[in-house]
C-alpha cells in the first residue's frame, strides 16, 4: 500500500540493432550522392560532401613528387601508402557522419602495389569500418594469406557475416607485378559487390539477404585499415573518389582512362543536378517485407525487430510438425547458462500457418493469451517456445503477431520442427512484414540508387507514365531504364511502351520504343535533340502488374 | 489524575454499578472538585495537571468539554457511526448521542463505561483515562459486538468551541498523495464555511488546532489500535482512489475514523486528546515523547551502526554487474572511510521476493534470472564492504501471474463480489498486483520464511521492504477487517527474521519512519516537480518531525530537480542517492558531505526558535533550527524576489546562551566552498537579526551556523 517502487518501468537495452529501423522508408536524397574526392594533387580533398576537406591527421599522410601519378594524371603526384618504408607516415583518413547512408556505394582508384600478387600480406586500401564487432566493415584490399597457398583480392563487406567479392587465386588469376599501376573500382547495393579490375569485371558475391550496412565508426581509411596509424596498402594510390551510390555494374564498368570529376557520370536526369521527376499516378506506399537471417541462423542471442508477421520459406517442401519462437533464447540455466535472459517484449497472441504454396494457408497454432509463467521457467533452460501440432506439407510457416506485451516485438530464433525433430528453417528464408511503408516517390527513379529501397511504381496496373524534367533544355540521345538493375526483381517489368520526349512538356515526340521482359537496365538510343523533359510511357508490363521503374538515366 | 478517587476506591472499585447511583456519585465527586466546570449531575471531570480538565458525559459517554486554564477548547464531542454494506452503501449513520451507558466501572485511574447503541445493535465500551503524555486525556473505544452485519466505522469527532475555532490554525501532517482535496498543511479554521474531505486515499489521525501566538493548542491523535501503538497515517482506500471515510474538517472541528470492524468483531483503538500551549511544533514534540511510541522503537537498539552511516545510495539493475563493482569501490573511496553505501536491487521475482532455489521472473517480466547469477551479483556489488546491497521485497502485494496467488488465491484480499482488489500497481505488463490480506497466517508464514530463504541464500546487506505500510480495509471474503496493527504485526515479524538471520542485517521499510525498520525510504511523488515549494518544504519538514528515531537514514528517491533534491538533503539530512560515478560537480559533492552532517542534527521543535517562518509570518521565507552539538544551524531557503533577507534567531528558544557572544557563519553548499562569518545587525532581547544575501530558489539553500563564542 505504501507508494512502490515506480520507475516508470526502465526501458530495455536493446541489444540488437533492428533490421527495418536501418532501411530508410522515407528516403533523404540529400544523404546518397556524396562524394569525397581526391587527386592527391592538393593538401586535402578536391571534394568531400561528408565532411571536412582536412584528413583526420592533415599532415601525417604523404604523398608523392611530382610526375609520378596514375596513368590518367602522369604529371600529377599520388598517394605514399606505404610504398616507401617512413616510419613516420600516417594513415589517410577522413571523418564521416557515423549515420552516413552507405547502403549503396563506389570506391574507385589507381593503385601501384611495390608488391606482387603471391606475396603473403595483407594490404588494406580501402577500409569502413562498420559498428559492431570486428566482422562488421567495408573492406578492399589483398588478401595474401586467405588459403594455405592462396591469395584473394577484392572487396569484403562484413556485417557480422563475410560478403567477400574475391578473386580467388589472385596471383593466377590477375597477376599484378610490383610497380605497375591497376584501376580498381568496386559498386556494392544491398544485394551485390562488384569488383572491377582495370576496368573489367573480375570478381562478384550477391546475396539475397539484403546486407547490414548501418552506421559506421565516423571514419573513412584510404590505403589502410581503421585503427590502424600507418598504412597498409603497401603501394601508391591515386585519382581517388568514393561515392555513396552504385555506379558501375557488368552492364556498366568503370573506364579506367576517363579522368576522375568531382561530378558523378549519372547523366542529366539525376536527382543531385536538380532534375525533378513525376508521374501519372504512383502506387500506395507499401508494407516493407524485409530479410531476417537472424532468425534462421541457428544463432541465440541475435534478436531482431520483426513486424506484424514473419514468413519463413523452407527450401523445398516438407513434412512440419512442429514450431518454435524465441524471443532471447539463450539458455540461462544450466551448464551453459548465462544467468539471465530477456523476456519482454513477448508475443501474447499469435497464430502460426503452413502453406504449401504460399497463398492458401492452414492455422495450425493459436493462442490468444500466451502467457510465460514462473513455472515454465523454473522448469526449463532457455525461454523457447515450441507448439507441435499435427503434421503437414508445408513450404512456407509463417507466424503472425497479433499482440505483445507492449512496445517493438523482438525475436532470436524461429524453428520449423520435422517430425523426426530436425529443424528443417536453419539456413531457410526468413521475412518479416511491418508495420513500416515503402514509398514509391517518382524521384526515387532519379536519384541513382537502385532496387526495391528506391524505386517508382505506377498506380495502375500495367501501365504508368514517369516523367522527369532536366534542370534545363539539353541535348539528348539516350534513355536507360531498368525494372531492377541488378535483375533481382521482375514484377510489374514494363514490357511494352514508349520514350518521349518534349522541350515544354507539352509537345512530345515519340524517340522509342520497347519491348520485352528484361528487368535490367535497357537503352534506348536516338538522334540527338533537344529537350528537357522525358517521359516513359508503359503501356504493358510483364505480369499486369503496376510498372516499376529503380532508374532511369538520360545522356 | 482523576480526582480523589483514592478515597472512594473501594466503594466504587465493583465492576458492575448501577447507572443513575454512579452517576451521583461521580456527580457528586466531581463537584467536590470542580466548582465552575460541572453543570450537571451527569458529567465527570478529569482534573489533570495544569489546569486542564476533561469533561465527559456519563449517560452517552461522550466527551463533553476540555479546558486549558480558563479556555475551554472542545464541546460536545460526538463520535459517529456509520454502518456499510458489502456493497459499498452507507445504510446507516448515527453517532454517540443515540448510546446509553448501562454499567460504570473505575479501574484503578480509568473511567470505564459500558454503552450499548440500540440502532445498530451495538455494544461496545469507553475508557477515559489521562493519555500517557501530560495534560491529555485517551478515550478507547472497544466495539464489543454488533447485532448489524456489515462494516461498522467509529470515527473519532472533535468539535471546538465557537471562541476557539473563530482564531484557531489547523493543521494535519502532509502527505503529497494526489487527490483532488488535500486536506494538509495548515490552513485557518475561520476559512472553513462547510464541511470538507480528503479526496486522498492515504489519511491521517493527527490533527492539532493551535492560535498562531502558540499560547494554546488541541493535538488529537490516534494512539493505540487493539492497544499497540500504530502510527497515525496510512492507506484508507486502494492506490489513487477516495475513500468517504477519509479525514474530513469541519467549520467547528474534523473527524476521522478511530477504527473499523466487520460483522461487530471486537476491536478498539484509541484517541488522545493532547492540550498544550505552543502550535503543532510543539504537539509533535509531545508526541515523539509518548512512551508507546518510544517502546515501540526501541528495536532500534539493536539497529546496525551501518545503517546511520548511509551517505550515498545508488541502484542496481540486471543484467550486467561486472562493471559496476569497480564504480562502487571508487565511489566507497571518495566517499570517506566512515560512510557506507547502499545499492538498491529491483530484480525480484513474480512472486513477490527473490527465489533462491529456482530460475525466475523478474516481477517485471524483464529478464528471467538464475540464483546463482543473481548470488554472484550480489557479492560482486558487495565486495567493497562498505557498499551493502539491499534486495527489494515486494511486501504487501501478490502478483496475479505468481505460482504463489495461483495455488493460493485465497491469500488476496477480495471485495464482497469475490474479485480481488487490485492494488492498482502494474509492474508486471500483464498482469495485476493484488493486495495481500496480513491476517492469513499461511501467507504470513510463507512470506517470513521466504525473506529468511532470501536472506540467507544471497547474504544482502539489507532488506527494502517494500509495501510495510499501514491501511485499513476489508477483505469480505473472509469478512475480515484489517487494521493498523495487523500491519504493525506484520512489520515485527519482518524485521524479526532478517535480524534473525544476521545481527548485521538491516531492513528498510518503504515507509516513513516506520518501527521495526532500520532505514526508510521516503519516496517519489513527494518531490515530483509539480508539487509546490510550500508543500514540499512542509512535508519535508514534518518528516523531521515525523523521524521517531534519528538514526534513521532516509533517502528520497529522485532526482527531479537537481538544486531542489540537494537542497532538501542539506537542509533534512537525507541522504542523496544518484548514479554511482564519482564525476560529480563539485557542488553536488558538497551538498553530500553537508547533508552527512545535517543527518546529525536534530530539529528544534520551536516555531519561535527563528522567523520568518512561512506559514506564520505569510512571507516565502523557510527557516527552522536544528542543534548539531554545541552548534545551532538555521536552513534558510528563499523564494521571494529579494535576495537581502533576514533571519531573526530566538537564542533561548535554540538553547544558545544568552550572556555570551555568539559566533555565526553562512555557508551555501550549491554555490560555494566558502565559508563566510557574519554578524547581526540587530540584537534585542535574546534575537539576533541577519541580514543575509540568500539568492531566489533551491540553489540558494543557506545554513546559518551559529555557536556561542570560545572563551
Amino acid at each position: 500500500m505504501v507508494s512502490s517502487w515506480r520507475w516508470g518501468m526502465m526501458a530495455a537495452l536493446l541489444i540488437c540493432l533492428p533490421t527495418l529501423v536501418a532501411i530508410a522508408v522515407s528516403q533523404e536524397v540529400t544523404k546518397v550522392g556524396r562524394i569525397l574526392l581526391m587527386t592527391f594533387d592538393g593538401d586535402g580533398a578536391e571534394r568531400n560532401d561528408f565532411g571536412s576537406l582536412n584528413p583526420i591527421d592533415l599532415k601525417g599522410w604523404r604523398l608523392t613528387s611530382l610526375e609520378t601519378g596514375c596513368p590518367t594524371n602522369p604529371k600529377g603526384r599520388a598517394l605514399d601508402a606505404g610504398y616507401t618504408d617512413d616510419p613516420d607516415a600516417r594513415l589517410l583518413a577522413f571523418s564521416i557522419p557515423t549515420d552516413a547512408d552507405l547502403k549503396q556505394g563506389t570506391v574507385e582508384m589507381w593503385f601501384k602495389p611495390k608488391w606482387s600478387m603471391g606475396a603473403r600480406e595483407v594490404h588494406t586500401l580501402f577500409h569502413i569500418k562498420l559498428r559492431g564487432g570486428y566482422w562488421n566493415g567495408i573492406w578492399l584490399g589483398y588478401h595474401g594469406t586467405i588459403g594455405p597457398t592462396t591469395e584473394a583480392f577484392g572487396c569484403n563487406i562484413m556485417d557480422g557475416l563475410d560478403h567477400p567479392a574475391y578473386v580467388v587465386d589472385a596471383k593466377a588469376q590477375l597477376g599484378w607485378k610490383a610497380d605497375e599501376w591497376h584501376h580498381i573500382a568496386v559498386t556494392w547495393t544491398e544485394h551485390s559487390i562488384y569488383v572491377f579490375a582495370d576496368g573489367k569485371l573480375v570478381a562478384q558475391t550477391f546475396s539475397e539477404i539484403p546486407l547490414r550496412i548501418g552506421e559506421n565508426e565516423g571514419v573513412v581509411c584510404i590505403g589502410g585499415a581503421f585503427g590502424e596509424n600507418r598504412p597498409s596498402a603497401g603501394g601508391l594510390i591515386d585519382e581517388f573518389r568514393f561515392v555513396n551510390l552504385p555506379l558501375y555494374s557488368p552492364d556498366n564498368p568503370p573506364e579506367p582512362t576517363k579522368k576522375l570529376t568531382a561530378q558523378i557520370d549519372l547523366g542529366f536526369a539525376w536527382i543531385g543536378y536538380g532534375a525533378k521527376a513525376f508521374a501519372d499516378g504512383t502506387a500506395e506506399p507499401e508494407l516493407l517485407m524485409v530479410s531476417v537471417p537472424q532468425l534462421c541462423n541457428g544463432q541465440y542471442g541475435d534478436a531482431v525487430e520483426v513486424g506484424k508477421f514473419v514468413l519463413i520459406q523452407l527450401p523445398e517442401e516438407f513434412e512440419v510438425k512442429g514450431f518454435e519462437w524465441s524471443r532471447d533464447g539463450v539458455p540461462y540455466a544450466g551448464e551453459k547458462g548465462r544467468g539471465w535472459a530477456h523476456v519482454l517484449p513477448y508475443p501474447r497472441a499469435f497464430t502460426v500457418e503452413v502453406s504449401r504454396d504460399g497463398k492458401s494457408w492452414e492455422k495450425v497454432v493459436e493462442e490468444n493469451d500466451f502467457r510465460i509463467t514462473p513455472e515454465f521457467v523454473a522448469k526449463n533452460e532457455a525461454l523457447r517456445f515450441r507448439f507441435n501440432f499435427t503434421p503437414r506439407l508445408a513450404r512456407y510457416v509463417r507466424m503472425t503477431l497479433h499482440r505483445n506485451t507492449g512496445g517493438p516485438q523482438f525475436l532470436d530464433e524461429v524453428a520449423v520442427y520435422a517430425p523426426d525433430g530436425r529443424n528443417l528453417a536453419f539456413g531457410a528464408t526468413a521475412m518479416t512484414g511491418s508495420d513500416l511503408k515503402r514509398s514509391f516517390d517518382p524521384n526515387f527513379a532519379i536519384d541513382g540508387r537502385w532496387g526495391e529501397e528506391s524505386c517508382w511504381k505506377s498506380a495502375t496496373p500495367g501501365k504508368g507514365v514517369l516523367t522527369v524534367e532536366l534542370p534545363k533544355v539539353c541535348e539528348i540521345q539516350k534513355v536507360h531504364f531498368s525494372r531492377n538493375r541488378e535483375g533481382l526483381k521482375q514484377d510489374g517489368t514494363p514490357s511494352a511502351g514508349r520514350v518521349e520526349v518534349s522541350v515544354d512538356g507539352q509537345n512530345w515526340e515519340v524517340v522509342g520504343e520497347f519491348e520485352g521482359t528484361q528487368p535490367k537496365r535497357r537503352t534506348i538510343a536516338f538522334k540527338p535533340r533537344k529537350a528537357k523533359f522525358v517521359r516513359i510511357v508503359v503501356t504493358a508490363t510483364s505480369d499486369g502488374k503496376e510498372a516499376v521503374i529503380d532508374d532511369l538515366q538520360v545522356e | 489524575m482523576i480526582c480523589r478517587w483514592s478515597n472512594l476506591r473501594g466503594w466504587l472499585g465493583r465492576n458492575f454499578i448501577a447507572p443513575k447511583l454512579t452517576h451521583l456519585i461521580i456527580a457528586l465527586l466531581s463537584l467536590l472538585s470542580f466548582h465552575e466546570a460541572v453543570a450537571t449531575a451527569e458529567q465527570f471531570v478529569f482534573n489533570l495537571p495544569e489546569q486542564v480538565r476533561f469533561v465527559v458525559n456519563l449517560k452517552d459517554g461522550h466527551l463533553a468539554s476540555a479546558f486549558l486554564g480558563k479556555w475551554q477548547i472542545l464541546s460536545d464531542c460526538f463520535d459517529e457511526y456509520w454502518l456499510e454494506t458489502e456493497s459499498g452503501q452507507i445504510v446507516l449513520r448515527t453517532d454517540e448521542r443515540q448510546d446509553k451507558v448501562i454499567a460504570i466501572r473505575r479501574e484503578k485511574n480509568r473511567l470505564v463505561l459500558d454503552c450499548i447503541n440500540e440502532l445498530l445493535g451495538l455494544r461496545l465500551t469507553k475508557i477515559y483515562a489521562p493519555a500517557s503524555v501530560q495534560k491529555a486525556l485517551r478515550k478507547t473505544v472497544t466495539v464489543q459486538s454488533c447485532d448489524r452485519e456489515g462494516a461498522l466505522h467509529v470515527f473519532s469527532r472533535v468539535r471546538l468551541t465557537e471562541a476557539f475555532s473563530k482564531i484557531a490554525w489547523l493543521y494535519t501532517p502532509r502527505q503529497s498523495w494526489g487527490g483532488r482535496v488535500l486536506l494538509y498543511g495548515i490552513r485557518e479554521m475561520s476559512k472553513l464555511t462547510e464541511p470538507v474531505t480528503s479526496t486522498s486515499g492515504w489519511d491521517n489521525r493527527f490533527v492539532v488546532a493551535f492560535q498562531s501566538d502558540r499560547s494554546v493548542a488541541l493535538a488529537h491523535w490516534r494512539s493505540l489500535v487493539d492497544g499497540l501503538w500504530v502510527p497515525a497515517s496510512g492507506g484508507i482506500a486502494e492506490w489513487g482512489k477516495e475513500s468517504p471515510f477519509a479525514l474530513t474538517y469541519f467549520p467547528d472541528g474534523w473527524r476521522w475514523r478511530l477504527l473499523l470492524t466487520v460483522d461487530g468483531e471486537k476491536t478498539s483503538a484509541s484517541a488522545d486528546y493532547v492540550l498544550l500551549s505552543g502550535d503543532w511544533y510543539d504537539a509533535w514534540e509531545v508526541y515523539l515523547k509518548m512512551p508507546e511510541l518510544v517502546a515501540t522503537y526501541k528495536h532500534m537498539e539493536t539497529t546496525p551502526i551501518w545503517c546511520q552511516q548511509v551517505k550515498y545510495g545508488t541502484f542496481w539493475r540486471p543484467p550486467s554487474y561486472e562493471w559496476l563493482s569497480q564504480a562502487i569501490e571508487k565511489l566507497c573511496e571518495a566517499l570517506g572511510k566512515d560512510a557506507y553505501l547502499t545499492i538498491g536491487v529491483f530484480a525480484w521475482s513474480l512472486d513477490g521476493d527473490y527465489e533462491t532455489e529456482r530460475p525466475f521472473l523478474m516481477e517485471t517480466l524483464q529478464f528471467v534470472l538464475t540464483p546463482q547469477y543473481l548470488r554472484q551479483a550480489v557479492s560482486a556489488l558487495q565486495e567493497q564492504t562498505r557498499a551493502k546491497v539491499g534486495l527489494y521485497i515486494q511486501g504487501g502485494l501478490i502478483d496475479s501471474e505468481s505460482q504463489c496467488y495461483r495455488e493460493h488465491p485465497d491469500w488476496v484480499i477480495r471485495g464482497a463480489d469475490g474479485k480481488p482488489v487490485a492494488s492498482g500497481f502494474h509492474d508486471n505488463p500483464i498482469g495485476d498486483m493484488f493486495i495481500a490480506n496480513p491476517r492469513v497466517e499461511d501467507w504470513v508464514k510463507h512470506h517470513i520464511t521466504r525473506i529468511k530463504a532470501v536472506c540467507q541464500a544471497y547474504d544482502c546487506g539489507f532488506i527494502y521492504l517494500d509495501g510495510g505500510g499501514y491501511f485499513e480495509t476489508v477483505d469480505w471474503s473472509r469478512r475480515h477487517a484489517i487494521n493498523f496493527a495487523h500491519c504493525r504485526r506484520l512489520n515485527e515479524q519482518v524485521f524479526e527474521a532478517v535480524r534473525s538471520t544476521g545481527r548485521e542485517r538491516g531492513l528498510l521499510i518503504n515507509f516513513q519512519n516506520a518501527p521495526f525498520a532500520d532505514m526508510s525510504w521516503v519516496e517519489c511523488g513527494y518531490f515530483a516537480p509539480n508539487v509546490s515549494w510550500r508543500d514540499t518544504i512542509e512535508f519535508c519538514f514534518d518528516t523531521k518531525c515525523q523521524q521517531v528515531d534519528q538514526r534513521y537514514t532516509l533517502e528520497p528517491l529522485y532526482w527531479h530537480d537537481n538544486d531542489r533534491y540537494l537542497a532538501m538533503c542539506i537542509a533534512f539530512g537525507f541522504t542523496p542517492c544518484g548514479d554511482v560515478s564519482i564525476e560529480k560537480p563539485d557542488a553536488t559533492w558538497r551538498a553530500i558531505e553537508a547533508a552527512w552532517r545535517m543527518k546529525k542534527a536534530r530539529l528544534i521543535y520551536n516555531s519561535s526558535a527563528t522567523s520568518p517562518v512561512w506559514w506564520r509570518d505569510n512571507v516565502p521565507i523557510v527557516t527552522f533550527a536544528l542543534r548539531l552539538g554545541k552548534e545551532i544551524i538555521v536552513p534558510v531557503l528563499n523564494f521571494s524576489d529579494n535576495e537581502q533577507i533576514e533571519v531573526t534567531v530566538n537564542l533561548g528558544a535554540v538553547g544558545l546562551p544568552l550572556d555570551k557572544p555568539v559566533e555565526a557563519i553562512i555557508y551555501q553548499p550549491l554555490l560555494s566552498a566558502e565559508k563566510i562569518s557574519v554578524k547581526p545587525t540587530v540584537s534585542d532581547k535574546g534575537k539576533l537579526t541577519f541580514k543575509l544575501k540568500v539568492i531566489k530558489g533551491w540553489k540558494g539553500i543557506t545554513l546559518l551556523e551559529l555557536a556561542a563564542s570560545k572563551p
